[in-house]
């Protein structure tokens, strides 16, 4: 299993700063905007990349799209993906209905590049929290991805939450990430 | 700390020509117009074919070798024939052609001026016909081309 830096901040934050979790002091915690996302399922972003919640998101359906797909959204006068983390993380079939609420993501593809946004979809409001080095944690075991899009992960109201980031959520095409029960039948 | 400023509206280029709109529901597919064969209406639904997805009418000499098609919004083909398909035409040049692919809506717009994009790459399936979009009259559209439309639609090998 892959282990997370001790720290929130990690090196991909010196080529997007916008994704790390930023301590005021070296005293002070650090924040961190958590998403729920599914039964028993949260993530994290840095709070200065999380740029907009949007309420009854109006979505335009993409065809041949991957199975995590939401659509596009028109978000001052630019169209940003959707996608919905619980297809996209656990292979969770998407609703037939938009999700509630949309939270736009900014990040930047490459060092010195202007910023890209791109969006998730929600069903619950995502809440700010204080992060402390005490709380840094394991990714969780149910999927290989961690590694590959999160930074780090802590400790929150009893799980491991990951602290995603935006850029290599939303910079490429994802391949159906192998879920926990067909690891554990691999292993058998 | 400081963050760059969001990317400035990227300048796109502008395609001139002749643009055919195929509606199926609320898919809406934009091609070159040389890609699609004349319209023509159907005036009552097909029957259903021997193959699932082609449909025919077993009581028409003159479409007796025709095999219709009619695409969700997913551009896979309909088990069912959606009543509101009433005009259909074919796509590409082959001449001995006798897929009639059949729409809510067929437009044509002629000498046209239009902006595309380039979907998202997260949006981007591998295989798939649709890689850029534009908007038209208020509703977004996504370009294709008649040969690709039809690979991913009856799952042809490229």
């Amino acid at each position: 299993m892959d282990t997370p830096t001790a720290s929130p901040q990690a090196d991909d934050t010196a080529a997007d700063p916008s994704q790390g979790i930023a301590r005021q002091s070296t005293l002070s915690p650090a924040i961190a905007r958590v998403i729920p996302y599914g039964r028993h399922r949260q993530v994290a972003f840095a709070p200065q990349a999380t740029v907009e919640l949007l309420e009854r998101p109006e979505l335009v359906d993409v065809p041949c799209a991957p199975a995590y797909s939401l659509g596009l959204l028109s978000w001052r006068e630019q169209w940003l993906p959707v996608i919905d983390l619980n297809a996209l993380l656990h292979g969770q079939t998407v609703g037939t209905t938009a999700p509630p609420y949309a939270l736009v993501l900014a990040y930047q593809a490459a060092a010195g590049e202007p910023l890209a946004h791109g969006a998730i979809g929600l069903s619950t409001l995502p809440v700010f929290t204080a992060v402390s080095d005490t709380q840094m944690c394991a990714y969780p075991d149910d999927n290989p991805c961690w590694a590959q899009l999160a930074l780090s992960c802590f400790q929150h109201d009893g799980l491991a939450t990951p602290i995603l980031h935006a850029g290599r959520l939303f910079a490429q095409y994802h391949a159906p990430f192998p879920h926990a029960a067909e690891l554990t039948q691999a292993s058998v | 700390m400081t963050f760059p400023t969001s990317a400035p509206a990227p300048s796109r280029p502008t395609l001139h020509g002749n643009y055919v709109l195929l509606r199926a529901d609320n898919l809406r597919l934009l091609l070159p117009q040389h890609e699609v064969g004349a319209l023509a209406y159907l005036e009552t639904a097909p029957d259903a074919g021997d193959l699932p997805g082609q449909f025919l009418f077993r009581n028409n000499e003159k479409l007796a070798h025709s095999r219709f098609v009619a695409l969700s919004e997913k551009m896979k083909p309909m088990r069912d024939f959606p009543a509101e398909r009433f005009v259909y035409t074919t796509l590409g040049h082959e001449e001995d052609d006798l897929l009639c692919w059949c729409w809510s809506q067929v437009q044509i717009l002629p000498e046209s001026e239009i902006s595309p994009q380039h979907l998202p790459p997260v949006l981007r399936s591998p295989g798939s016909p649709i890689t850029r979009f534009t908007e038209l009259r208020g509703k977004v559209v996504f370009l294709c081309n008649a040969r690709q439309l039809r690979q991913y639609a009856l799952d042809l090998p490229n």
